[in-house]
């Protein structure tokens, strides 16, 4: 630990004097992290607005026509002490037929001309937005179609699903984009920093000499690596946040980063940094 | 003799390649013992030091430096027992974007110490040397002569028991090279095994001390101090 200030010192010094070799290597991980942030950006803002919808998620659930009041006030009591229920509203057969029209105002003919009232009382069931996958929403909705006086049960099940999908598919092609680009920016930081190592060799041999453990000697290297993978994780999420701000001056509705995405990726791309320098001075180190 | 810094015994060293570097060495070097390692080059001479130094270990027998048997060390081990040993090369090996202080501060920088003692102690063995008011100075601003006398304070900043020198005055005008010559003998004087490999006899001649001889791997000939 007493060394760390050396270490830092060395670390800035050979940043200074790897020039463009540095560069690159801060371009090449700006570059995959910007890939990486877009996937990233991307996956929260589908997530979010399933989040979202989910927090808004409810189920219709219609009553057959021969249910009485007093079965009706049953059926209620019944749904919302289901799990997951945080709120039923009861809508008579009179209250449907005004939000017919209400949502069909050009129709409202149609309700008159069948003389009797068609539509069924129903109650509308608000479910917790929470993590529960859809599934489990389905078997609650097939739950509430067993319930006596309960004719059909109907919610967004299939939007619901198509959306948390595309979300899944977002998070996994962006995992494997990460993944490979994070690589390839490890190998990039392996041949940049080997090349900076290589022309650094007589140093290391005579650090060696003088008995230098590995660990000192590699300690600078491996602290290089990991700044240019931060500089590199910081120009890109400069980037994306610029992008964010340009799309929303176009009202298209992105949401940055939060701060856990931003921290994760950039002690991601700073390990990695630091991960490949260590390797790329391994073989420098056995004299 | 005292309890021999160096022990080589039956040491045989054969490289990758076949070739047979040092074949059935044995060999004493004392505590405080000044020797020097002759014979023509590619006699063996670099592969003896470097079996000290731990960057080559033996094929065959038994080398002891200080101690420790080289061939059992673990690589961790090998950077302690290196800050024991001082080695001066021919071409000076001196990192030429640093000063002359702080390359000879170097070791002790590995070592840990504070700056102030660094300084301290890298300037009190270069004005062993004599180039205390070359401090500031990069190596390539030196004379040749100077830079090893460079070399040679960073190989003794760590008071080592042993100093190893491989062609040390291999680069250097004779006046110089006798001068360097006279600084082994003062820092042998203070207790370090010196091991001067050369090839210079008219240096070895006019040191007066012991004289290994290696020819094709084998010692040749030894001529007591």
């Amino acid at each position: 630990m007493k060394n760390v200030g050396f270490f830092l010192r060395e670390a800035f010094k050979n940043i200074g004097r790897g020039g463009i070799l540095t560069a690159a290597a801060v371009l090449a991980i700006t570059f995959a992290a910007l890939i990486a942030g877009i996937f990233a950006t991307a996956y929260y803002n589908l997530r979010t607005i399933y989040e979202e919808v989910r927090s808004e998620l409810y189920v219709d659930v219609y009553l057959k026509y021969e249910v009485d009041e007093e079965r009706a006030g049953a059926v209620g009591e019944h749904l919302r002490k289901l799990p997951g229920v945080v709120r039923v509203d009861y809508i008579s057969r009179e209250k449907a037929a005004e939000e017919f029209v209400g949502l069909f105002p050009e129709d409202s003919n149609l309700l008159d001309a069948l003389g009797e009232n068609p539509l069924p009382a129903s109650y509308r069931v608000y479910l917790v937005g929470e993590e529960e996958a859809s599934e489990e929403v389905a078997t609650l909705v097939e739950e509430m179609k067993t319930v006596d006086g309960v004719d059909d049960a109907v919610y967004a099940q299939e939007w619901l699903s198509n959306l948390e999908r595309a979300g899944r598919v977002v998070g996994v092609v962006g995992a494997a984009v990460g993944v490979v680009l994070g690589a390839a920016a490890i190998l990039v930081v392996i041949s940049t920093i080997g090349l900076a190592v290589y022309a650094r060799r007589d140093t290391i041999t005579i650090m060696k000499m003088v008995g230098a453990t590995d660990g000192f000697v590699r300690a600078p290297f491996v602290v290089e690596g990991f700044l240019i993978g931060v500089f590199g994780g910081l120009l890109a999420l400069a980037a994306l946040y610029g992008g964010v701000q340009f799309l929303q001056t176009y009202d298209v509705v992105v949401r940055f980063l939060p701060g856990t995405y931003v921290g994760a990726g950039l002690a991601v791309f700073a390990l990695g940094g630091g991960l490949g320098s260590s390797v790329a001075v391994r073989r420098f180190l056995k004299v | 003799m005292a309890a021999p810094m160096i022990k080589m015994l039956n040491v045989t060293k054969v490289f990758e390649n076949g070739v047979v570097a040092l074949d059935d060495v044995s060999v004493e070097i004392g505590k405080g013992e000044l020797a020097f390692l002759t014979g023509p080059s590619g006699a063996g001479k670099s592969t003896f030091l470097k079996l000290i130094t731990v960057e080559e270990k033996p094929t065959d027998g038994l080398v002891e430096v200080a101690g420790h048997d080289v061939g059992a060390l673990r690589r961790r081990d090998i950077p302690y027992l290196r800050r024991r040993i001082g080695v001066v090369f021919q071409d000076f090996r001196l990192l030429s974007e640093r000063t002359v202080l702080e390359n000879v501060m170097l070791p002790l920088t590995i070592l840990g110490l504070t700056p102030s003692e660094q300084r301290r102690r890298a300037l009190q063995v270069l004005t062993v040397v004599g180039l205390a008011q070359r401090k500031d100075a990069k190596p390539l601003e030196l004379s040749g002569g100077e830079q090893q006398r460079v070399a040679i304070a960073r190989a003794i900043a760590l008071d080592p028991a042993i100093l190893l020198a491989d062609e040390p005055t291999g680069n250097l005008d004779p006046d110089i090279t006798w001068h360097v010559m006279k600084l082994f003998r003062v820092i042998n004087a203070r207790g370090t095994a010196v091991i001067i490999a050369t090839h210079d006899y008219d240096v070895v001649k006019r040191m007066d001390a012991r004289i290994i001889k290696i020819l094709d791997g084998k010692v040749h000939r030894e001529t007591a101090e």
